[in-house]
């Protein structure tokens, strides 16, 4: 009985998804969607060594770990550590590959072919002992255990363990002395014998003494290293714990001024000092000071200074560093790799003077005698980078026997870059992974004429139609099908720079962590333009310029830190101005306005409250002043507080005025505050202002209507409770707030009892979805909420008023007038932790909705608004199934077929990004996270276009076919009824 | 058969005095039928040709009661096709409208046979109009409950444009 039930819930829910579904035939994989993958700003990479397969692998600052292939730079495999849990140090160990994570958290094993996680363990037993303590690998040249494979030894929390690399197994560990804090771990390559480094009195990053341990592991005793020797050092000057190398059977160190080299034997108590000054061949500049490049350690010693960089050989028997080679920086400066390879070599990356940036000259320098070894000059490697910020080396014994070298360059726009024999064999643009903000631009018109341009296409266009027509009809092979896929994968039509008459091709603009900012394809993705790197600290990106004419360029503001502000081409991605505000903006509040060039008004706040109106000129100031100032209001967000307070613009004091004086000052109208006990802003969100909406009335099945409410000064504020992991589950909740921000006004408020964050949601028209968790129920929930006014009798509609404009219907709503307002609202369970949500958006706002709800998956449902409409009918009757309104159930669907990312991730999802097509059935969607993956959607099927596949020549075939026939039988009667009459 | 056949002959040298005038009648024709009615029975001929012919009427009110026959095919056929709104409902209230009005439109070509000067059609034309109409009215009612014909408030005001906003708001949180 039970069983039949079921059955029959789910074969409605399936009846009832079944339309609202999203499906995808085979081959229609790509042909709205494009999915890109990354691993983002490389900060640390080997290569894979002797017969394994040629790959490298990366660990990026957004925690990804990657292999990737050497020839096409292609990724092999790639995991996404989570948040806090970012990659330390990474070492290929032969046949695995180990990382140490999460502050010294995690040691994993990886195994280098396929990505699978060998072992993992935590090194620290209890809570981290020092959060601060360093970590590092050193790679035993041994194996102690005798499974085969050298040991490896981890620091982490001023321990020092050694583990199999096989299988993970603990074999040994140190009993620190606490006051010893070990920056490194050096296995020495001939003998069965590990260093450690460290300092001694330790302040700050100040320390008094050297530090250095070894321990011996004899084949015979599997339990315990043998023997320990510390030494300790104490030099004249206090040492600075940020850098420390080994080198060349030696300890470097630096002085805390900078001014001082210090080198410690390994082997014998033996410190020298050397004053850095004498070590350069230039003069330090005024102020300056030396440093150890961290990253290049080995044989050699790297002294920067701001003047240039001194490669040091450090003497085997005295410990006495020489100078062997003097770098000194070009333009895009100059970046050194580790020098920990074989044979002993490092290289050196420059940017030569007057290449612009686009040139690159590598060299590789002997750690030995400084020589350089290969040089390779001016390798083409594309503008726009922004400088050099670091280079991987990998040296490779060619067929013939002289030693070749590869290149791993990261650019200082994040970029990844394979240098080989002086040319680039591929190149990666990793700025994608950090997408911070999304904006849709139209491209270009077609110059062409509307019939050059039919010429052009029509031969390939008859071709396809044919080709598609024999795929119908069951007559093309496997081949000709997959011929057809590819065609319309990556049509002509498509991959046009121009803009298309359905709106489909568009510019993404986007803007990346490291501040450059790229437009990219909507056909398949590819960047059309990107800029050099624009600001240190991108802070929101905004379509400043909106054209009338579509020939006029769009422009785009990139805001920075510092109120820095730079305009760029739409398109073409030329920086067009630049201008800084020079104090830090607060709030940046785009206005509904455009001055008489077209530029769209913006308002940023200072932190003390006075609005400045930008572009600022005279006229764009008198436009804000005549319309908006006195009715512009704004509100500001104290998470850390718990409170939301309101304000006014008003005209600033005249005295003072003058030039890049505030257009406005703010006045404090309300506040908020939320008790900080029970209470913590969770979330807060609005609606989106470019959100179009058709009507403002909600049909019913009787015909009757609901008025929406539609005032766009409401936002949504969730609150949870403060640090609701240690309490109780019946003293966690979510409060929903509906606010109107001009008056302060809380519009409604509902509690979620056993409820806790994190609570995302989306603000459409009159209606919420908001999702947060049921931790009795140990489920997510979505609940909406819709807000209609009750002001207006349903009954009475004025129709001929509203028809001819005599009815008070579209008068100016006011919030310092409110409406009666009644709120409807429903939970549901949803069977994934939601992410974040969005929404679809259409041009005029007539076709219905979807929610996108990213999953803690990093996959996107798109789920029909009807779903979560809080008037959902517990029984539905005749009048709700002709409103479209959907039986209640508890539970969302949740089925293959509304995933709109189908079967790809989008990993690391951050955010979702919706743009209208100018077909009103279309809306455009852009998720981005380290991954970037792009999607048309129908929400209500493509109603006003026939589908891709629409086959016009079967079309035109059956017409002709059909006229044929008509004459055919027409000649066939006509000579049929003369025969019936001579008879 | 070839008993009652009788044998006939024509002179054609008869001109005798008999025949008024001096070509032959012609064949089979017979002075006697030709003749004019008599005097006596004008009265009841004009009586006649004022009178209305019945046959003619009753044949007219037949015509014009036809439509109910159709208007009950019709309404039995609406039933049938549901009231959800598909290209067959759709189809069968379309026709259920349009044909009356072809039909009313057509009305005095139907009545024509009937019509004479002396035969009055317009009170059966009337009805049948009226059938038509009623079948039509029952076609409009079909149409008006499938939801199809803009009646109600909601039909006029759903495009009614957004009211704009008298106060901007703006804000959030604060850039770090």
């Amino acid at each position: 009985m039970a069983g039949a039930q079921k059955f029959f819930t789910i074969a409605t829910v399936f009846l009832v998804v079944a339309p609202l579904a999203q499906g995808l035939f085979e081959d229609q994989v790509g042909m709205w969607d494009w999915h890109q993958q990354y691993v983002g700003r490389v900060k640390s990479a080997v290569f894979s060594s002797g017969t394994q397969k040629k790959r490298v692998f990366v660990a990026t600052e957004q925690n990804a770990l990657a292999a990737l292939n050497l020839r096409t730079g292609q990724i092999a495999w790639r995991h996404l550590l989570g948040e806090g849990d970012s990659i330390q140090t990474l070492e290929s160990a032969g046949r695995t590959i180990i990382t140490i994570s999460g502050d010294g958290k995690y040691v994993r094993s990886w195994n280098p072919n396929d990505g699978v996680l060998l072992w993992e363990v935590a090194p620290q037993s209890s809570s981290k002992e020092d959060p601060d303590a360093p970590v590092d690998i050193g790679l035993l040249s041994f194996d102690w255990d005798g499974d085969g494979a050298n040991d490896v030894a981890i620091l982490a929390g001023n321990n020092v363990f050694v583990y199999s690399a096989l299988s993970g197994e603990l074999l040994w560990r140190t009993r620190m002395l606490t006051d010893i804090r070990i920056q490194k771990l050096h296995a020495d390559p001939s003998a069965k014998r590990l260093f450690a480094a460290g300092f001694l009195g330790v302040e700050g990053t100040a320390a008094s003494k050297l530090a250095i341990l070894s321990f011996d592991f004899p084949s015979e005793t599997k339990e315990e290293a043998i023997h320990k020797a510390h030494m300790e050092f104490e030099p004249l000057q206090p040492l600075s714990t940020k850098s420390l190398v080994f080198a060349n059977g030696y300890v470097a160190a630096l002085s805390s001024d900078g001014l001082t080299l210090v080198t410690h034997s390994l082997e014998r108590s033996a410190g020298f000092e050397a004053s850095a000054a004498d070590l350069l061949p230039f003069k330090l500049p005024r102020g300056g000071r030396a440093e150890l490049l961290p990253g290049v350690s080995g044989n050699a010693v790297a002294l920067s200074t701001g003047a240039g960089v001194v490669l040091l050989k450090i003497d085997e028997k005295t410990g006495h560093p020489s100078r062997t080679a003097v770098l000194s920086p070009s333009e895009g400066g100059l970046v050194l790799s580790d020098s920990l390879t074989d044979p002993a070599v490092v290289a050196a990356l420059t940017t030569p003077p007057g290449g612009g940036g686009d040139l690159l000259s590598a060299q590789v320098l002997s750690c030995e005698s400084g020589d350089v070894v290969s040089k390779s000059e001016s390798v083409q490697w594309g503008g726009n980078h922004g400088g050099l910020s670091r280079v991987f080396l990998n040296p490779y014994l060619k067929k013939d026997g002289t030693w070749g070298y590869r290149f791993l360059a990261v650019g200082g726009d994040d970029s990844l870059a394979l240098l080989q024999q002086g040319e680039v064999v591929w190149a990666r643009e990793e700025a994608l992974a950090g997408v911070v903000g999304v904006q849709f631009v139209n491209l270009p018109p077609d110059e062409e004429s509307a019939v050059k341009r039919v010429e052009e296409g029509i031969e390939e266009w008859v071709k396809l139609q044919l080709l598609a027509a024999k795929v119908t009809l069951f007559l093309a092979s496997e081949e000709e099908q997959q011929q057809l896929a590819n065609a319309r994968k990556f049509s002509a039509e498509k991959m046009k720079v121009t803009m298309d008459h359905n709106g489909f091709r568009r510019l993404i603009v986007v803007l990346t962590s490291c501040g450059k900012v790229l437009g990219l394809h909507t056909g398949d993705g590819r960047v059309i333009w990107s800029t050099p790197p624009l600001t240190k600290s991108p802070q929101r990106l905004f379509l400043s310029r909106t054209p009338s004419s579509p020939r006029t360029p769009p422009e785009i503001m990139v805001l920075g830190g510092e109120g820095e502000m730079i305009w760029v081409n739409g398109h073409t991605g030329a920086v067009l101005r630049k201008q800084s505000l020079g104090f830090e903006v607060s709030q940046v509040i785009p206005l509904p306005l455009k001055d008489p060039a077209e530029q769209r008004l913006v308002l940023l706040v200072d932190p003390e409250g006075g609005a400045h109106v930008v572009p600022g000129t005279a006229e764009a100031g008198a436009l804000f002043r005549e319309r908006l100032l006195g009715k512009t209001f704004y509100y500001k967000v104290d998470k850390k507080a718990g409170t939301i307070t309101g304000y006014v613009l008003q005209a600033p004091d005249s005295a003072g005025r003058s030039e890049g004086s505030p257009a406005a000052s703010s006045v404090e109208l309300w506040s908020i505050v939320f008790p900080k006990e029970t209470e913590q802003i969770a979330a807060v969100f609005g609606r989106r202002p470019e959100e179009s909406v058709h009507s403002q009335l909600r049909m019913l099945g009787n015909h009757q209507v609901l008025h929406k409410y539609l005032n766009r000064n409401t936002i949504f504020v969730a609150t949870t409770t403060p640090d609701e992991s240690s309490k109780p589950v019946d003293e966690r909740s979510v409060v929903a707030y509906l606010l109107d921000t001009v008056t302060g006004r809380v519009l409604y408020r509902v509690t979620h009892q056993n409820a806790q964050g994190p609570v995302s949601g989306v603000f459409s028209e009159n209606w919420i979805a908001y999702s947060y968790f049921n931790a009795r129920a140990f489920r997510p929930e979505i609940s909406a909420l819709e807000m209609f006014d009750e002001s207006h009798d349903s009954e009475k509609i004025d129709v001929l008023g509203a028809l001819f404009g005599g009815s008070n219907v579209t008068v100016p709503v006011s919030s310092l007038a409110p409406p009666p307002i009644k709120v409807v609202a429903q939970s549901y369970f949803f069977p994934q932790t939601v992410k974040m949500m969005a929404v679809t958006l259409t041009a005029k706002g007539i076709t219905g909705k979807q929610v996108l709800i990213g999953t803690s998956s990093d996959q996107i449902v798109a789920l029909d608004r009807r779903f979560v409409d809080p008037r959902r009918p517990e029984v539905v009757t005749p009048q709700d199934q002709e409103e479209g309104l959907i039986q209640y159930r508890e539970a969302l669907p949740f089925l293959p077929p509304l995933f709109i990312t189908h079967n790809n991730q989008v990993e690391g999802l951050r955010g979702i990004a919706t743009a209208p097509a100018r077909l009103e059935s279309n809306s455009l969607m852009f998720a981005y996270g380290i991954d970037l993956y792009y999607m048309r959607t129908a929400p209500s099927k493509t109603y006003d276009l026939l589908t891709e596949d629409f086959s016009y020549a079967l079309l035109v075939l059956t017409i002709l076919i059909l006229v044929g026939a008509i004459v055919v039988s027409a000649a066939i009667a006509h000579r049929n009824q003369l025969k019936n009459q001579w008879l | 058969m070839a008993a009652k056949a009788r044998k006939w002959a024509l002179d054609f040298g008869d001109t005798g005095p008999s025949s008024s005038r001096s070509a032959p009648e012609p064949l089979g024709y017979n002075r006697q039928h030709a003749i004019e009615p008599a005097e006596d029975s004008s009265a009841v001929g004009k009586k006649d040709k004022n009178a209305p012919d019945m046959f003619k009427l009753t044949k007219a009110w037949e015509v014009a009661g036809s439509p109910l026959k159709q208007i009950g095919m019709m309404a039995f056929m609406m039933w049938m096709s549901g009231s959800t709104v598909q290209i067959f409902s759709i189809m069968m209230t379309f026709t259920g409208i349009w044909q009356p009005m072809q039909a009313i439109r057509g009305s005095a070509q139907i009545f024509l046979p009937f019509k004479d000067a002396r035969t009055d059609v317009l009170l059966p034309r009337l009805a049948f109009c009226g059938l038509q109409l009623l079948g039509m009215g029952i076609a409009l009612w079909k149409l008006n409950s499938l939801g199809l014909l803009p009646t109600s408030a909601s039909d006029w005001t759903s495009s009614l444009a957004v009211p704009p906003n008298a106060e901007f708001s703006g804000g959030g949180f604060p850039l770090s």
